[in-house]
């Protein structure tokens, strides 16, 4: 069978036609028309393993590597596929497809891997690969690139503080830190050690409830601020290069930090941040400034942030002196520069989670005798506080000191004492007094030998008051304390809290004072 | 009367009183009043997106920020430099990719204009494109192929941004759709198909191609006879 000259001309046209469509769709070398993919790969060198659940959430936009593929050809790029890979730690990822590229047209592809549990149990950084393959028609065929890059997958106590590559960094604060938000995933409120010294903190502070209002939550956080005394934790400076953000810096967990004692400013921030939101305050922030970090917490109700100067745990400072001394540097310095507040209760809310740490056992505060040593002085503080009032003053005090009232050479007093050692005592006396305040004061002060070390005035209505501290010897140990004078309506009324000198080193007796100051009320000042 | 008096002589004295025992080794003055600090937690910015979609897939953007007197203070105090609002932008903007970004600050206006080629907004997914808005955006107004989404999102302060985005698709965009998918408002559209513009030359051979093939089918003789029906025609 013989075909007609016209069928033959139909399959030579059809065949023509065919292969003149494909070298239209598909571009060809042969006509010029062969499609150009320019592909550009930025990737993170370094994944932050504690961080490691913000790679998978594409919301936070921390991709670990963003493919810019652009048509620089005359012709359209079609069935294009990217996909990647992480040697060790993910399998090929199911290829992303753009069906085409137009010639001038781009289309940006980010890799946000699920990253297995495993990173987080790394203690050093491991190096690995980062695959990237990419995958487009090109003249009939199918055209694959693989490109791939060397990372590290950091310890689970690593940050760098910016994945912004050196040649592309301005240098800037922002820049520098451009990864400050990921120290969110370091806040570990629930952490079962974090939460059980918090709630030693709590329990320090009276069983507050922190969240309920500003002066619960101030008591929370001052309670917290003593256990952490009481605990004897210190600053350690960050060793040389912390901040410039170059390198890979060993940041501790919460746990580690009150476990250890002592711990760096961004440590500090991290771990006294966690141990508040433990009690509901969850409005939280470190707040990072060149070279410097600590946290701000917001209170519930009036929504002020008090910020905390947890360096000066080194010293000592009550909780009071630490929000006075973030305040001032606040003031004086940091406000005036770049600064970044990262709000935990963001960030968290966001995907910037903690890891999951490894158990430790359940007793570990015990193990470490810290616990013993903040329920000793909760013990000292003698339970909850009991109302003692008369006509001239109220005031509360620990229910189990004992008590004690008469007459001694100041006038009328009342006192209670630290049963177990007599070493911290309360005491008030009032007297009838015709004179000055400063006449009242110096007879006082005439009837011991101690020494004045600060003294401050102020005035309550029309009764001036002044407040003191001294400190003396008293069979051969040192004492220190605080005192008031107050003269009103031709009364004068002294208050006295005094302890031996260890109590007021170990923060015990700053915490009775602390507990019991905010208490007193001189009723004769009138209202 | 009392209870305010009582709580304030409490304030007064816990203020002056706390760890006197430590006053010398403390840097601040006793009594200095215990306050929180100033940070910008009200700041509201308006952010206006002007966005010019090319038929290629390109985004022309052009972006207005303007701030209340506070807020403009603080991007200023953080960004005082253009070249530190753009890195600003950038980061914004992480997961696509920006070229030709210039900003301009009009401190009078207390506002930051900005203007950049966004690349991965859009993709072309089967016969249709797609272009991506972040997050759940409202569409509030559209006229032809101009459509304004407007979006708040929360600055970390607790301020916010209100953004109003207003979208040019291509003229010749037919088949528009907005959908909200995984976190993104998008926009759906069909361009005519621009395969066939890929090389004129071959698209004209193809077509030359097709026309012969046609009149091959529906003459008697096929394009073999055509010289001969001229011939007819003539006579």
């Amino acid at each position: 069978m013989s075909l007609s000259r016209k069928n033959l001309i139909n399959l030579a046209l059809i065949a023509l036609i065919v292969a003149v469509g494909v070298l239209t769709f598909t571009g060809s070398a042969a006509l010029g028309g062969e499609p150009k993919l320019d592909i550009n790969v930025h990737y993170k060198e370094q994944i932050i393993s504690a961080a490691y659940k913000v790679y998978g959430r594409p919301s936070l936009k921390f991709w670990v590597a963003k493919t810019v593929l652009k048509n620089t050809g005359d012709v359209p790029v079609r069935n294009v596929k990217v996909s990647y890979y992480i040697d060790g730690y993910t399998s090929w990822s199911t290829p992303t497809e753009y069906d085409e590229i137009p010639p001038g047209g781009a289309v940006v592809d980010t890799y946000y891997p699920k990253l297995p549990k495993k990173v987080a149990e790394l203690t050093s950084p491991v190096p690995t690969k980062l695959y990237i393959k990419v995958t487009y028609d090109k003249g009939g065929r199918t055209e694959e690139i693989v490109q791939s890059k060397d990372i590290e997958i950091l310890g689970v106590h690593d940050i760098v503080y910016s994945s912004i590559p050196a040649e592309e960094s301005l240098l800037t604060f922002p820049d520098v830190f451009s990864n400050a938000p990921l120290l969110a995933a370091w806040v570990t409120p629930t952490d079962p050690v974090v939460r059980e010294f918090s709630d030693l903190g709590n329990k320090l502070a009276g069983g507050a409830g922190a969240s309920l209002s500003d002066e619960g939550a101030l008591k929370t956080m001052q309670g917290i601020w003593q256990a952490l005394l009481i605990r004897g934790t210190t600053y350690k400076t960050e060793p040389e290069g912390f901040w410039t953000g170059k390198y890979a810096q060993y940041v501790k967990f919460p746990r580690d930090t009150i476990l250890d004692g002592e711990g760096t400013c961004i440590d500090l921030a991290i771990m006294y941040a966690s141990l508040v939101a433990a009690q509901g305050l969850t409005d939280v922030y470190i707040m990072l400034v060149p070279g410097h970090a600590f946290p701000v917490v917001r209170l519930p109700k009036s929504g002020a942030m008090i910020p905390i100067e947890t360096t000066t745990l080194n010293q000592g400072a009550t909780f009071k002196q630490a929000v006075q001394t973030a305040v001032y540097n606040w003031q004086q310095k940091f406000s005036k520069g770049p600064y970044i507040p990262i709000s935990v209760k963001m960030w968290q809310a966001s995907g910037v989670t903690p890891p999951e740490l490894p158990p430790l056992p359940p007793d570990i505060l015990e193990r470490k005798g810290i616990k013993q040593k903040i329920l000793e002085v909760i013990n000292k503080l003698g339970g909850e506080l009991r109302s003692y009032s008369n006509n001239y003053f109220s005031i509360r005090y620990p229910s189990s000191w004992s008590e004690d009232s008469g007459t001694d050479d100041e006038g009328s007093f009342v006192s209670w004492t630290y049963p177990e050692d007599e070493g911290m005592t309360l005491y008030v006396s009032w007297t009838p007094f015709q004179g000055s305040l400063s006449d009242y004061i110096s007879y006082i002060e005439s009837l011991y030998d101690e020494h004045r070390m600060g003294m401050q005035q102020g005035q309550i209505g029309a009764c001036p008051y002044v407040v003191a501290s001294y400190a003396w010897e008293y069979e051969g140990q040192p004492w220190m304390s605080n005192e008031i004078y107050i003269l009103c309506k031709g009364v004068g009324i002294h208050l006295s809290f005094q302890a031996e000198k260890r109590y007021w080193d170990d923060g015990t007796a700053s915490t009775v004072w602390e507990r019991v100051m905010g208490t007193f009320y001189p009723m004769i000042a009138g209202g | 009367m009392r209870v305010k008096l009582k709580l304030l002589l409490l304030i007064m004295i816990s203020l002056f009183l706390y760890g006197l025992p430590q006053l010398e080794a403390q840097p601040i003055a006793l009594g200095q009043p215990v306050k929180g600090i100033e940070l910008p937690v009200k700041v509201e910015m308006d952010d206006l997106l002007n966005m010019t979609v090319l038929e290629n897939g390109l985004v022309k953007v052009n972006e207005v920020v303007k701030a209340t007197a506070t807020g403009y203070l603080v991007l200023k105090q953080q960004y005082p430099l253009t070249f530190l609002f753009k890195r600003f932008i950038e980061m914004d903007k992480a997961d696509i990719e920006l070229e030709n970004l210039t900003v301009n600050f009009d401190d009078a206006n207390r506002r930051v204009t900005a203007s950049y080629v966004a690349l991965g907004m859009t993709a072309k997914k089967m016969d249709k494109w797609v272009f991506s808005i972040e997050g759940d955006a409202k569409l509030t107004t559209r006229a032809g192929n101009t459509l304004v989404f407007s979006k708040t999102s929360p600055l970390p302060l607790g301020g916010k941004k209100n953004m109003v985005i207003t979208v040019h698709l291509p003229e010749s965009a037919s088949d528009v759709s907005v959908t909200t998918e995984g976190g993104y408002t998008k926009i759906y559209y069909r361009l005519p198909s621009n395969g066939l513009s890929g090389n004129p030359v071959l698209i004209g051979i193809l077509g030359i191609l097709i026309a012969l093939l046609v009149l091959n089918l529906v003459l008697k003789e096929g394009l073999l006879g055509l010289p001969k029906m001229l011939k007819k025609g003539k006579s």
